[in-house]
């Protein structure tokens, strides 16, 4: 431990096994759906070579899969909210619960599209309703500029998006989970900056 | 740039028999006439080598950290020459709290540019047996440079400012320093610039507003021109830049803006970007530096400088600085200020991501 050289390392690791344990979470749903993303690395080689209508057919099992970080104060409730009400969302959102918007590192977001998330949502507390007074006006500048980079890189501006949901708007969870869905769905499976495994 | 070498010398002898400082940072006689070295000159002897003159390449910003005393001991001044660029990054290291103001004397000169040994030589070969640079004139339009050569022969070349200077000479934000102690005097009789006689000590009358605006212009359009591009072309145009990026990590040593002792890219277990170089790593790592440099980054232009790959990493600064102007109405933001853009926020912020998914 004394060489760690940086103080919240530990909160790192666990942000990186979270997503992690996201992935694989997405690759068994895959494999239960019928070899998705899991059957890739086996036959599916294969499979894509079969032409056209093989990969009609991968494009039509694949789902998106939507990494969202969500305020515990309000966004997370609120997809709570969205839950207990029997409100219907699609299931490609993960999500993980971070204290504030605040506490998103725009490495986060790199790190999901990294290991394989084809969108990343950012939700947090309405500005002026934070729970730490601030923490999503600091994040919203810092994502602000984070986004554009991002998008100057190349990635495609659907693929990271930021809302404000609050605790009490399930409804609203439900819609940007499905909209968010369907349009990265139009967009297809993202490659770009994804590590190859 | 003038001829400076004199008075430097003079300040230089100066400050440290006076003991005012314990180093002065300002450059030396390197192997190749072409290529003068930063020099750190301790004692009155040290200080009659040091020089400054239109081949220094070098920023000496980040030296200042590396030498001066820090908050244990406020005793170790350095003095430091600064061009615009220089001071630029001395200014960050302040407003960064990495350098106490009072432990830095700045030795400011007027630059109008310093000559690209790479492009002299690619003009003309025959530069690379100069014994003695004879003289040298950057104006507007026309750079004139004159060699010995090593068997007594002379050279000379004429070009445009485009074809021998720095390419960040070519964007230059500041050509006087916009935080100095000392201005020292240009040479009189010596005419290597356009204009002969000194700058006013603490007057930046120097600054010539349309030449800034020219530069910020060519820096705009170069980005506009990448925002162009549709996603696709920006991610393999990216593609194509970080690959040859062979993670020397020296934009991040030049760098002014990145001055953290132990860096995240330096970790034994690396967290967040190992030394991988396949592309994923790559983007992970340009990202972070250029954000890491947000609303900090001076516009030096030193890291593309140093990249010994050539990848263009000013158009990576200057898009976000780009933004931080125009998203939250920060003026001059190369110009280190009391707070830095990140640091605070305006309940009015855009948010530039509201058009993605409806809200009614
Ligand atoms: S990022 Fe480059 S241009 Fe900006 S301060 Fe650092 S070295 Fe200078
Ligand atoms: S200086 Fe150039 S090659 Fe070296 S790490 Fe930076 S970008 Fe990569």
């Amino acid at each position: 431990m004394s060489l760690e050289p940086v103080g919240d390392t530990s909160v790192l690791a666990q942000g990186r096994k979270d997503l992690e344990a996201g992935a694989a979470g997405g690759a068994q749903e895959g494999r239960a759906g019928g070899g998705g993303e899991a059957g890739k690395a086996g036959g599916a080689g294969e499979a894509r070579e079969v032409g056209k209508a093989g990969e009609a057919v991968e494009e039509g099992e694949w789902a998106p899969k939507i990494v969202g970080f969500a305020c515990r104060w309000c966004s997370y409730a609120g997809a709570d909210l969205a839950g207990t009400s029997r409100m219907s969302y699609p299931a490609t959102v993960r999500l993980l619960r971070v204290p504030c918007s605040g506490r998103v590192n725009p490495a986060f977001i790199m790190r999901a599209f990294q290991r394989g998330a084809d969108a990343v949502l950012v939700a947090g507390c309405h500005p002026g309703d934070c729970h730490y007074t601030s923490g999503n006006l600091f994040a919203r500048r810092r994502l602000a500029l984070a986004k554009g980079l991002l998008e100057y890189l190349g990635m495609e501006p659907e693929r990271l998006q930021i809302h404000w949901i609050s605790a009490a708007e399930g409804q609203k969870f439900a819609r940007v989970a499905s909209e968010m869905s369907k349009a990265v769905e139009a967009l297809g499976r993202n490659r770009k900056m994804r590590e190859e495994i | 740039m003038r001829e400076y070498t004199a008075s430097l010398k003079r300040e230089a002898e100066r400050l440290l028999s006076e003991g005012r400082v314990k180093t002065v940072i300002a450059f030396g006689p390197g192997i190749d006439p072409l290529a003068p070295i930063p020099a750190f000159a301790e004692d009155k002897d040290e200080a009659s080598d040091l020089l400054v003159n239109a081949f220094s390449a070098p920023g000496l910003a980040k030296y200042v950290l590396d030498e001066v005393g820090g908050v244990e001991k406020p005793e170790h001044s350095v003095a430091v020459l600064a061009r615009g660029c220089d001071s630029l990054g001395i200014a960050r290291l302040i407003a960064d709290k990495r350098v106490q103001r009072q432990s830095v004397v700045i030795l400011g000169v007027h630059c109008d540019g310093v000559i690209d040994r790479g492009k002299l030589l690619a003009l003309n070969p025959a530069f690379s047996r100069t014994k003695n640079i004879k003289s040298v004139a950057i104006g507007e339009d026309e750079v004139f440079v004159e060699a010995e050569l090593a068997d007594r022969s002379a050279v000379s070349l004429r070009g445009r400012p485009e074809d021998l200077l720095l390419d960040k000479c070519l964007k230059c934000l500041e050509r006087d320093p916009v935080v100095f102690d000392i201005m020292l005097e240009p040479e009189a009789g010596t005419m290597l610039g356009r204009e002969t006689g000194p700058t006013p000590v603490g007057d930046r009358g120097g600054v010539d507003q349309g030449e800034k605006e020219k530069s910020l212009r060519a820096r705009r359009s170069l980005v506009a021109e990448t925002e162009a591009l549709s996603s696709e072309s920006r991610y393999e145009f990216w593609a194509r830049q970080f690959e040859r990026c062979i993670r020397c990590y020296a934009c991040r040593n030049v760098c002014p803006a990145c001055s953290c002792r132990k860096c995240a890219f330096d970790v034994p277990d690396p967290e967040w970007v190992s030394k991988c170089t396949w592309l994923s790593e790559q983007f992970m790592f340009h990202f972070l530096r250029a954000f890491h440099v947000a609303g900090r980054c001076v516009g030096c232009g030193e890291c593309e400088r140093a990249c010994p790959m050539g990848l263009p990493l000013s158009l990576l600064n200057d898009k976000l600085m780009k933004d931080v102007e125009e998203m939250f109405g920060i003026e001059d933001p190369h110009v280190p200020k009391e707070s830095e853009p990140l640091g605070f926020y305006s309940p009015d912020d855009p948010e530039p991501w509201a058009k993605e998914v409806s809200e009614g």
